[in-house]
């Protein structure tokens, strides 16, 4: 039986919009997400700008705290984590930003980025940190001699390894990856792409990695969650998603997909207008105004999640 | 055949930087014919957004006294131009769209003022028509209810209606070269293909050709008939889209491709390049890839290597270029 290290509950987050004292509304960031990460696995999650991806992240490393529902870490919920507990949570789920220019301290050495999590994370000695810090650098394909530098003295890509390096100092089980090779240029994505590749294989490591690029998504995951609106309208393995997608908005993101190659036929981009604002979003299906396959129904009734294949679920009347 | 639109001779653009004049650009040709759309690709710090600046004379001050080269828009020379000759030209006739819709655009103008200025600059028509059509060139690219939103601030709109608007502004005047660099990077893949859809729209009604400047093959795909490889200041190989993709002759091509994951098949792992690309100050003698190709001979790291012509309108910067391009 695999290990889940990783699960949300209807997890939900709403924010309150203000204008002085006087409440606008309430933005439905993420609402009743239900997720599970297991072991040594890597589940891609999709979704446009506003969607609710970077606010999932903070709830899943308890940088916010939940409007309701719950995160849990391998069964047992945050809140009920004793203080021991937690700080072995925060051991095990590490993460990893896009921008390698503000993710590191410009007035930190490379050694101290490292450490960081090992010093406020675990009870090593100081020698035992050094030799850590060395360790994980040379697994990312750096020197250890270069913990005696300056992030500003590295490349973008280089910068992005010391970013790993300190997310996998403190022995991680979880990475979470949002959005970790889009700012990269193509030659060095390839190889942060192979080096995280090698490194769950050889430590078993789980990854949520969150990217807006369908076929890095393809290339990295094992199961792919689509989120639209603060909901996941999509989940399965990643073969049965890129091979059929069946929610409507799945379909258009894989149209909406840069070819391969000149000779691919180009779809016209079937999904018209833009995401409406979280703020007001539309009653019932929340794509359903978008949605070229809508029925007269789906503006009044919200679909549920519905398994149509093993493993593979989606919310829309359509099935 | 007629005369390319633009065409751009052995352009180099220096900067001097301790002592040093680094080759931003550095000697690269190419042409540009009416009603087609040219590639130039290129990862950060090849050169293409420099190159980009060049073809409209916008490259800072400091980098002129170490820029030589022809850049022919009808034969007339950009780099040499006088500056009024050159701003009656610029918006007008050429045009440019640029990554970053909220750095292009003003916070405090409504969009419609933005527009206008751009019929204003050029004296277009009279003050009064101005304003009707600020909401055609709205119109144009497809943003809704334009007679409403010629009013409105650029903080009002989405990120991918601000860009819109951009395009709307190069677009008033009916340009016939539009120079567009990284303008979809910063959006949504569903907001990105509508985007690259109404360029190709207009590109068909109007005719007018594009330089497309970007590091991305999905949108070289898409969008162009011909591209060009930067490479460290270099055009390392130009080609045909279809050659391109499916027999480049330059290695750095070939792995760069490789480099990309793909959408329609499932790879265990990606073939990727080593290295990094040399900085401005640390290029190598010989061929500046040399140090990151599979397959580099002696000779590559010391001479540089010559233009080959592969095959027509197709050549490579190369000593070795891939066998099964050239047969």
């Amino acid at each position: 039986m695999t290990t889940t290290y990783l699960a949300t509950r209807s997890l939900t987050k709403h924010f309150e919009v203000k204008t002085g004292l006087q409440t606008r509304g309430i933005v439905r960031a993420v609402d009743g997400i239900d997720l599970a990460l297991h072991e040594g696995e890597t589940l891609g999650l999709v979704g446009e700008s506003g969607c609710g991806k970077t606010t999932l992240l903070r709830l899943l490393l308890n940088l916010l705290p939940p409007s309701e529902g719950t995160v849990s870490f391998k069964g047992c919920d945050l809140p009920a984590l004793s203080k021991q507990e937690l700080r072995e949570y925060r051991r095990a789920v590490q993460p990893v930003f896009q921008n390698p220019f503000s993710s590191l301290d410009p007035r930190m050495r490379v050694d101290r980025i490292v450490s960081e999590p090992l010093r406020v994370n675990t009870s090593l000695g100081s020698i035992e940190v050094a030799a850590r810090v060395a360790e994980v650098l040379r697994m990312v394909g750096l020197h250890a001699s270069d913990a005696e530098k300056y992030p500003h003295e590295f490349s973008g890509g280089q910068r992005q390894r010391i970013a790993i390096a300190r997310a996998l100092a403190s022995e991680p089980r979880v990475l979470i990856l949002d959005e970790a090779v889009s700012s990269q240029d193509i030659s060095i994505r390839a190889q942060i792409l192979n080096l995280l590749k090698d490194l769950q294989a050889r430590f078993g490591l789980s990854y949520l990695f969150v990217a807006h690029d369908l076929s890095t998504v393809r290339f990295m995951s094992d199961r792919i969650s689509v989120m639209y609106l603060g909901k996941i309208v999509e989940t399965g393995p990643t073969e049965s998603v890129c091979r059929q997608p069946r929610h409507p908005y799945t379909q258009a993101l894989f149209d909406a997909c840069l070819p391969d190659d000149p000779e691919f036929p180009t779809k016209s981009s079937a999904l018209q207008g833009e995401v409406p604002s979280p703020l007001d979003p539309p009653p019932g299906c929340r794509f359903h105004p978008r949605c070229p396959r809508a029925l007269a129904t789906c503006s009044q009734a919200e679909p549920l999640l519905k398994e149509i294949a093993p493993g593979h679920t989606v919310a829309c009347a359509l099935y | 055949m007629n005369a390319p639109m633009l065409q751009v001779r052995n352009l180099t653009v220096g900067l001097k930087r301790h002592g040093q004049v680094l080759r931003l650009v550095d000697g690269i040709s190419f042409d540009v014919q009416a009603g087609e759309t040219l590639g130039i690709v290129g990862e950060s710090g090849s050169g293409k957004s420099t190159t980009a600046l060049a073809l409209m004379r916008l490259t800072p001050r400091s980098t002129w006294p170490h820029t030589s080269g022809q850049v022919l828009f009808d034969g007339h020379d950009i780099l040499l131009m006088e500056e009024d000759r050159l701003r009656a030209m610029r918006g007008r006739d050429i045009s440019m769209v640029l990554q970053d819709p909220m750095a292009s655009l003003n916070p405090v103008f409504t969009v419609g003022k933005q527009i206008e200025e751009a019929f204003a600059v050029h004296n277009l028509c009279a003050k009064a028509e101005r304003r009707s059509l600020a909401i055609e060139a709205l119109r144009r690219v497809r943003i809704a209810t334009p007679e409403q939103r010629v009013d409105d601030y650029p903080h009002q709109m989405s990120g991918g209606m601000k860009q819109r608007v951009v395009g709307a502004i190069a677009l008033a005047c009916q340009p016939r070269l539009l120079i567009a660099d990284e303008p979809t990077t910063s959006l949504d893949v569903t907001i990105q293909a509508q985007y690259l859809d109404l360029l190709k729209d207009i590109q068909r009604e109007s005719g007018m050709s594009m330089v497309f400047i970007t590091h991305d093959f999905g949108v070289v795909a898409r969008m162009c008939d011909r591209v060009c490889v930067l490479y460290a200041g270099q055009i390392v190989e130009s080609a045909p889209v279809r050659t391109i993709f499916k027999n480049p002759a330059h290695w750095y091509t070939r792995a760069l491709l490789d480099s990309v994951p793909q959408l329609h098949t499932k790879a265990e792992r990606l073939i990727s390049i080593a290295g990094t690309p040399p900085q401005a100050d640390s290029r190598s003698r010989g061929c500046r890839f040399a140090s990151r190709c599979t397959n580099a001979q002696a000779r590559c790291l010391i001479e540089p290597p010559p233009l080959q012509e592969i095959a027509a309108n197709h050549s490579a910067l190369c000593w070795y270029p891939r066998e099964s391009a050239t047969s």
